[in-house]
């Protein structure tokens, strides 16, 4: 599965949105749901798909889902 | 909209856009699954999609759940546990509305006389502390006397609470020992530093156990007990999310602990299981008896025989606390009888089952045949059986039955079985210990009415004596007990709890029944009011399925009547209230001379111009006028 498809499963998954609705260029800010717990929430179950941590900082500082995904694919490419 | 549902997760949500009016049983499916896979963050994300008042609302239009409002109070973030308990709760039929006061209010929410808490009317308030409930009265963690001070008090403290949140709010309050943190363990070098702190935080979680006081309605979890559930035994959320979130608890431990307050809301809601039942070869002892022989069985002694052995010892001890027993196997039922009654090493005689199913029928329809016998729900059930064919079988034909997932190994057999709480209940009385006496006394007296010549014959040769007793201090746990746990003979379904029964705002009264087989205990509760008018009226009236056939409800129904007519009420009002269970007795007040009351449906009268004649099998024990209150 690509990163943007993982990223897109996930944030639709816990958050409860339509997968096609979201689009990677989509600022996360303009998600009705995305708040500091939901965002937790997205972290975590993250961390447990990928089995890797997931940097804290980075993430925090995203603002697209263009940018949780290449999060998640250094994540990937780091793990090998 | 087609969707290609990939995980349980998908699946709901598809089912969610769909709208959930019809789905009641896949939803309950689709979480039982998740349940099972153990995994909190996708049980979590499971009960948020559930939690929506939308879909609460199309749940509930289904019918085929039973609502429960529920507050959680807390000293740390329990964002994930409303969701966690929700989807618990749904996948057993169970549709909680769930309310949280803020981060750390559990104590002024109370104090303030619950302004957030109080509409909702929870019928259990559940507080889950954490270790800064403790240390927030401390200024310096280091010096023991101060926190030995703390740890002494904090139990006194929660006692206070208890009782302001029951008169405050009403219902169950469950309260839970507070856990200590490595952190906190470890920051102390001092070895007998170490051991004094541990000490006096061992004694307060022991006072706060013994804040457990079920006939007041408070209950304590040992969260030791609940961790030990939890998978990997995690109790502690991550570092990160300790800080970043303000989380005290790991997901894993507050899904056990979801688990745990799920089975406590499932207890006061008469939802425990009632009856075990057991396959023999490779699951009761080691080997196949028809193969093997009774010598050749691996029962006690060394591996794998003691695994058996413990898990029959575990079914004894569930058989002590009213527990049914019974056997469900694929034997030749005079060999499998012998074994049971003749290896030296069973903890379990074919006196301790309720029921005995040896033959090679396919088991669903044994442990339907059996739970119609005993007058229980298939839901009432719980089947051990180590062949997954037909542990599939069951949940496939007779998905009602609790059907245990075992491990490969024996030697979990008990642990994994103890470890489910299907059984628990919120507290024992004398009737569940002696439930399989009543039970065996019933089985008695089937053989009797297959002798006797007719029904009427039957009857009469029982010898039945019924008392009629108002409600006082010995009986009224029962009394509480049978409301909350009846489900076939309840008129209204309505239940009664501790706090309304010792209200005095209607009249309550048991009756006995004891015949030539024994006593059969309290029987029947009953719940009386009076209008305005001076018109007696039938709140609720429920009768165990232990005496069912007996008429006993006739005669306990002709006594209200006469006595109301002796104390000069107009008439006796009466209300059918049709729930899952209760459709068989629909017709109840009408057979017995009741009149339809107005235009609301399943609303009765009887104007008292005829008293119906007292069934005259049945003995009444004192004055006919049992029920009159003067």
């Amino acid at each position: 599965m690509s990163s943007d498809q993982v990223v897109r499963e996930v944030v639709a998954q816990l958050l409860d949105l339509d997968e096609d609705a979201l689009s990677m260029d989509q600022p996360l800010a303009d998600i009705a749901e995305w708040d500091s717990v939901n965002a937790l929430r997205v972290l975590v179950y993250l961390e447990r798909e990928l089995g890797e941590p997931v940097d804290y900082d980075r993430f925090m500082r995203a603002e697209l889902l263009a940018d949780l995904a290449a999060l998640v694919e250094d994540v990937r490419a780091a793990a090998g | 909209m087609t969707v290609t549902a990939t995980t349980p997760l998908a699946e709901l949500r598809a089912l969610k856009r769909a709208g959930l009016g019809g789905q009641a049983p896949r939803v309950r499916e689709l979480l039982a699954g998740l349940r099972a896979a153990g995994d909190p963050l996708d049980l979590e994300a499971a009960g948020s999609l559930l939690a929506g008042r939308a879909t609460r609302e199309q749940l509930a239009a289904s019918g085929a759940f039973t609502a429960r409002p529920i507050a959680l109070l807390g000293s740390s973030t329990l964002d994930a546990l409303p969701p966690l308990l929700t989807a618990t709760l749904v996948a057993d039929g169970v549709l909680p509305e769930i309310r949280s006061a803020g981060f750390n209010q559990w104590r002024f929410e109370i104090l303030a006389g619950a302004p957030t808490l109080k509409d909702l009317g929870p019928q259990v308030t559940a507080l889950l502390l954490d270790e800064t409930a403790v240390f927030d009265g401390v200024a310096d963690r280091l010096d023991l006397a101060e926190v030995e001070r703390r740890c002494a008090a904090l139990p006194a403290e929660l006692a206070g609470w208890a009782r302001a949140c029951r008169e405050t709010l009403g219902g169950l309050v469950v309260l839970a020992t507070v856990p200590l943190t490595p952190l906190t363990r470890d920051r102390r070098v001092d070895y007998p530093g170490k051991a004094r702190l541990a000490a006096a935080w061992h004694r307060m979680n022991a006072a706060i156990l013994d804040l457990a006081a079920p006939a007041d309605s408070v209950l304590v979890l040992d969260l030791d007990g609940v961790a030990a559930h939890g998978r990997g035994g995690a109790v502690r959320a991550g570092d990160r999310m300790r800080h970043a979130a303000g989380q005290a608890y790991a997901p894993e431990f507050l899904a056990a602990y979801a688990e745990e307050l799920g089975r406590v809301v499932k207890a006061g809601l008469g939802r425990a299981a009632k009856c075990l039942v057991l396959d023999l070869d490779h699951t009761l002892w080691g080997g196949v008896v028809g193969d093997d022989g009774v010598a050749g069985l691996r029962l006690g002694g060394a591996y794998p025989g003691s695994a058996h052995r413990e898990l029959q010892e575990l079914a004894a001890d569930l058989k002590q606390q009213g527990v049914m027993l019974a056997v469900c196997s694929k034997n030749e039922e005079a060999i499998a009888r012998e074994a049971v009654d003749t290896h030296p090493e069973m903890a379990l005689r074919t006196g301790d089952f309720v029921a005995f199913s040896a033959d090679w029928q396919p088991k669903p329809g044994n442990v339907a045949a059996m739970a119609e016998r005993l007058n229980i729900g298939a839901d009432a059930m719980v089947f051990v059986d180590d062949n997954p064919v037909e542990r599939g079988l069951m949940r496939e034909l007779l998905p009602q039955v609790a059907t245990v997932e075992l491990p490969v190994d024996p030697a979990g057999y008990a642990a994994v079985l103890a470890a489910r709480g299907d059984f628990n209940v919120l507290s024992l009385t004398e009737e569940d210990r002696t439930r399989t006496e009543l039970y065996r006394a019933r089985a008695a007296r089937a053989e009797l009415a297959d002798a006797a010549g007719s029904l009427e014959d039957y009857l009469a040769g029982l010898e039945s004596e019924l008392t009629v007793q108002p409600l006082d201090g010995l009986n009224s746990a029962r009394i509480v007990q049978l409301f909350g746990k009846t489900n076939q003979f309840n008129l209204t379904g309505r239940r009664f709890t501790a706090d309304e029964v010792a209200g005095g705002g209607l009249d309550f009264f048991a009756a006995r029944l004891t015949d030539r087989f024994g006593d059969n205990g309290l029987i029947a509760a009953l719940a009386l009011g009076r209008d305005a008018d001076g018109a007696r009226t039938v709140e609720n009236f429920v009768l165990s399925c232990r005496v069912f056939s007996r008429q006993v409800e006739t005669a306990l129904l002709a006594l209200v009547l006469r006595a109301a007519a002796a104390e000069g009420a107009g008439e006796v009002r009466a209300r059918y209230v049709e729930t899952a269970k209760n459709r068989q007795f629909a017709r109840f007040y009408p057979d017995h001379g009741f009149a339809a009351a107005g235009e609301e449906p399943g609303a009765y009268r009887h104007t008292l111009r005829e008293l119906p004649e007292l069934p005259r099998w049945i003995r009444i024990n004192g004055q006919q006028e049992a029920f009159r209150v003067v």
